[in-house]
């Protein structure tokens, strides 16, 4: 293993459990994550020599990272639906504390989705996020609060069902 | 029902999504680079070949000539070099010095003694887009380390209890504290933690005048993660640094000869330690850790494998950022050096004052300085178009 070979493989060793995590927050599931940190460390890689010396390769393993999910979300949504869904929805859902909310994030496109996990996970500023994505800041202004909006219309679109059921949506599991 | 904003940042920092490595999940990238390699060889030769062929059909035989290599030294290519000053934002009255200085996500954190007080610092928050700056009082300031997140402050003991140690997590948006965790600290006062962070990490080098204890904390956790004891006093206040898979730290021994250890970051492993007479200040960047003694400047490779000469003389602020390693040689600039061959490629026209209190931040490097002989500014330099 040559000097470079070595510090890819300490970088990769040392930042592949934030990466999926990230790519988890980003994707809602843990196995898509995989595939796409995979894929972003091994252009990473390719390139090594030459992007370590930006001082940031991890920026260019998220935007690789962000760029796949675009890339996949785009390729399922041209996919034609069936009736039946093969696997269970949800199967791969964390159990958080948080399932509505979980299950909404899946509803938001991939530009919004990674929006609001750059903001609320990785704690980036507009400019930073934008930088990130290789938009404008007032796009990510205006996703962000798209985001938002749907969000919370839809959380109290929930509310008013339990409301009007007597009962949380969540309970039907519960005694 | 708890805003939407609160309830993304506790659902996204949830420990369920944590995902579980595979053991040849590193196996697996190494895999992946090299057969994208061969793959960009065979497409690389066959549109070479082709490339070849088609200009031998229109000009006749080819002679290859070799390429002049790039003039080595040049650092941050579209730069003159220069670096220029921005304008310089005046920090409040209050601030009569600075202490210490962090940097991230586009906000500089500021420290140090307060105008009326020996026993509390103020702490400044300078949004570097608008200049806005707020201030809020603090413990006595030994180091500052930031994270998009999150703000870490080293404290030392004051006058009235010099044994009063301490790190606190303070949250980036206004600076309020979140976490205080003790520090072990020397009787007689002489301790000067230091922090270094990231993501949610921060580890702290502190001592009590006979051990070094070198700890490792995580936002969000009630209590220290991992300690190692070393034995021997640290050997200065800017002695600490991570880079790639290792956290650096710089210890006296017991026979006051100076020793360079090499640690896991992830749980502070002692992996080697080499003698390093004089070190005083150190910083990892470009795949390389720096080392200042009193005569100049030496780089290392991260496993600390083999020492190379990297500058000559005294240096009073050795930091890393955008690929240049930037020392005070004093004269009122700063000296941007190539991080392979230690040529001087830029330079940046600020000054530090007081010395060390110099950080990059991306492509902005940041200082503070004092101005019309009383007050205190920060300033920043760019690349000159």
């Amino acid at each position: 293993m040559n000097h470079d070979e070595w510090v890819f493989d300490a970088f990769v060793r040392a930042r592949m459990p934030a990466l999926l995590r990230f790519a988890h927050a980003l994707t809602g599931d843990p196995h898509t994550a995989a595939d796409l940190v995979q894929d972003a460390l091994e252009r990473t890689g390719v390139r090594w020599s030459k992007l370590r010396r930006t001082d940031d390769p991890e920026a260019y393993v998220r935007r690789a990272i962000i760029n796949g999910r675009t890339s996949r979300w785009r390729k399922l949504r041209r996919e034609s639906l069936v009736d039946a869904v093969p696997e269970p929805r949800g199967q791969h859902d964390p159990a958080t504390h948080d399932a509505d909310l979980w299950r909404l994030l899946s509803t938001l496109p991939a530009r919004q989705r990674a929006v609001v996990v750059l903001r609320y996970y990785e704690d980036m500023s507009e400019d930073e996020i934008a930088r990130t994505l290789g938009c404008a800041p007032g796009t990510v202004k205006s996703q962000s609060s798209k985001a938002l909006a749907k969000l919370r219309a839809a959380l109290a679109d929930d509310d008013a069902y339990a409301d009007r059921a007597g009962r949380k949506p969540e309970a039907t599991c519960s005694t | 029902m708890l805003d939407v904003e609160q309830r993304l940042r506790d659902l996204l920092t949830d420990d369920h999504l944590t995902v579980h490595v595979s053991p040849d999940a590193v196996e697996a990238v190494h895999s992946g680079v090299r057969r994208r390699r061969r793959r960009a060889r065979v497409a690389g030769s066959a549109v070479g070949v082709a490339a070849v062929v088609a200009v031998a059909a229109i000009a006749g035989p080819v002679v290859f000539n070799r390429t002049p290599s790039p003039s080595p030294g040049r650092v941050a290519s579209g730069t003159s070099g220069v670096w220029t000053p921005g304008p310089l934002t005046s920090l409040p009255s209050a601030l009569t010095t600075a202490s210490a200085m962090a940097i991230s996500g586009g906000i500089v954190w500021i420290a140090g003694p307060a105008a009326h007080t020996v026993d509390g610092d103020v702490l400044a928050r300078v949004d570097a887009s608008t200049r806005r700056v707020t201030t809020m009082t603090a413990g006595l300031v030994s180091d500052l380390a930031a994270t998009p997140r999150h703000l870490w402050a080293a404290l030392r003991g004051g006058p009235s209890d010099p044994t009063n140690c301490a790190l606190e997590l303070r949250r980036t948006t206004d600076g309020g504290i979140v976490s205080t965790y003790p520090l072990p600290c020397d009787a007689g006062g002489a301790s000067v933690p230091t922090v270094t962070a990231d993501g949610g990490h921060a580890w702290v080098a502190t001592d009590d005048g006979v051990h070094t204890y070198l700890r490792l904390y995580t936002a969000g956790a009630r209590t220290l993660t991992k300690q190692l004891v070393l034995a021997g006093r640290l050997a200065g206040p800017r002695v600490l640094a991570i880079g790639g898979s290792s956290v650096y730290v710089v210890t006296y021994t017991s026979d006051d000869g100076v020793v360079l250890h090499q640690l896991s970051r992830a749980d502070l492993t002692p992996l080697r330690t080499i003698a390093a007479p004089g070190a005083r200040l150190i910083a990892y960047g470009s795949d390389r850790l720096y080392v200042a003694d009193a005569t100049g400047v030496a780089s290392f490779p991260p496993d600390l494998g083999g020492r190379s000469d990297f500058a000559t003389g005294y240096v009073t602020t050795l930091t890393t950022g955008a690929g240049i390693v930037w020392c005070d040689p004093g004269g009122g600039a700063l000296a941007g050096l190539d991080p392979r061959t230690g040529a001087v490629t830029s330079v940046a026209e600020i000054s530090a004052d007081p010395p060390g209190i110099v950080r990059a931040d991306g492509s902005v490097l940041w200082s503070v300085r004092r101005h019309a002989g009383t007050g205190v500014g920060v300033q920043s330099a760019q690349p000159a178009p």
